[in-house]
């Protein structure tokens, strides 16, 4: 039970794994951070504030 | 001028005052512009520092035994850690979101140059959090920077593999460096006030408002 808790969601424990094309080279981890910037980005332009008062 | 006022600190003073008055300093409003999540990234940024110096205190205190082997030491090295992706995540976006408003204009140059340095001095600060680990993973970054540092012609001054020199950088020198730029970032931000959009120039210099 306890060691159930312990385990996380998503196994990380491997190597990780890479991508690449030439001599460009990137974890999939670190894929996924930066494709979450853009799309934080798009939602932060996009979706309204809540409560926008005109000053 | 009086003798009293030509001290350094009526100078000083008086010079702060009137570069910056408390209602710019802390304001209760905001120009309507500001109600987008895009100008929420900033403050994010602010918060997640806030959370990785404390919890980077706590891990002073006990040191590498403990983070590597208690689950207490396991919890605060972690939120540590997420707190350290998240301050670059919502830093790297913020980044974005400036540049693409040209966050420079109105005068606002030294407030882009510090964000500038205060990024780059955060990426510094990083690698020598990664470097003081003291696992495999801090041993294999530290000899492959080693690499790249001497090609940089600095090696002499920064040697990645010398862990002493990592942990008083850290804990000691880089901090204090970011924490003084983000300060002057803010006031920077506070005294020439939130950018206005391309499209809305006629606020560009207004101040604060």
């Amino acid at each position: 039970m306890h060691a159930a808790l312990q385990m996380a969601l998503i196994n990380l424990n491997h190597p990780a794994h890479y991508l690449g094309i030439g001599p460009f080279q990137v974890s999939v981890g670190n894929l996924i951070v930066i494709l979450s910037m853009f799309v934080i980005l798009a939602l932060a332009i996009f979706i309204p504030f809540p409560d926008g008062k005109d000053n | 001028m009086s003798s009293s006022q030509k001290n350094w600190t009526a100078r000083l003073r008086k010079s702060t005052l009137e570069s910056m008055e408390p209602q710019d300093l802390l304001p209760d409003t905001q120009p309507a512009y500001v109600a987008s999540w895009i100008y929420v990234f900033g403050v994010l940024t602010l918060a997640s520092l806030i959370m990785l110096i404390a919890t980077g205190l706590v891990l002073t205190l006990e040191g590498p035994a403990w983070w590597h082997g208690s689950s207490v030491g396991h919890f605060w090295n972690s939120m540590h850690l997420w707190s350290v992706e998240l301050f670059f995540v919502f830093m790297v976006v913020h980044l974005w979101g400036k540049f693409w408003m040209a966050a420079w204009r109105g005068k606002r140059t030294a407030t882009w140059v510090t964000g500038v340095i205060a990024f780059m001095a955060s990426i510094v600060t990083a690698l020598t959090g990664y470097l003081i680990q003291t696992n495999f993973d801090s041993q294999w970054i530290a000899t492959e920077a080693k690499d790249g540092f001497n090609a940089m012609g600095i090696g002499a001054f920064f040697n990645t593999l010398n862990t002493g020199q990592a942990i008083l950088l850290h804990v000691a020198l880089l901090p204090l460096a970011v924490g003084i730029i983000v300060v002057w970032h803010i006031l920077l931000v506070r005294r020439k006030g939130v950018v206005p959009p391309i499209d809305n120039d006629a606020t560009l210099e207004g101040g604060a408002f």
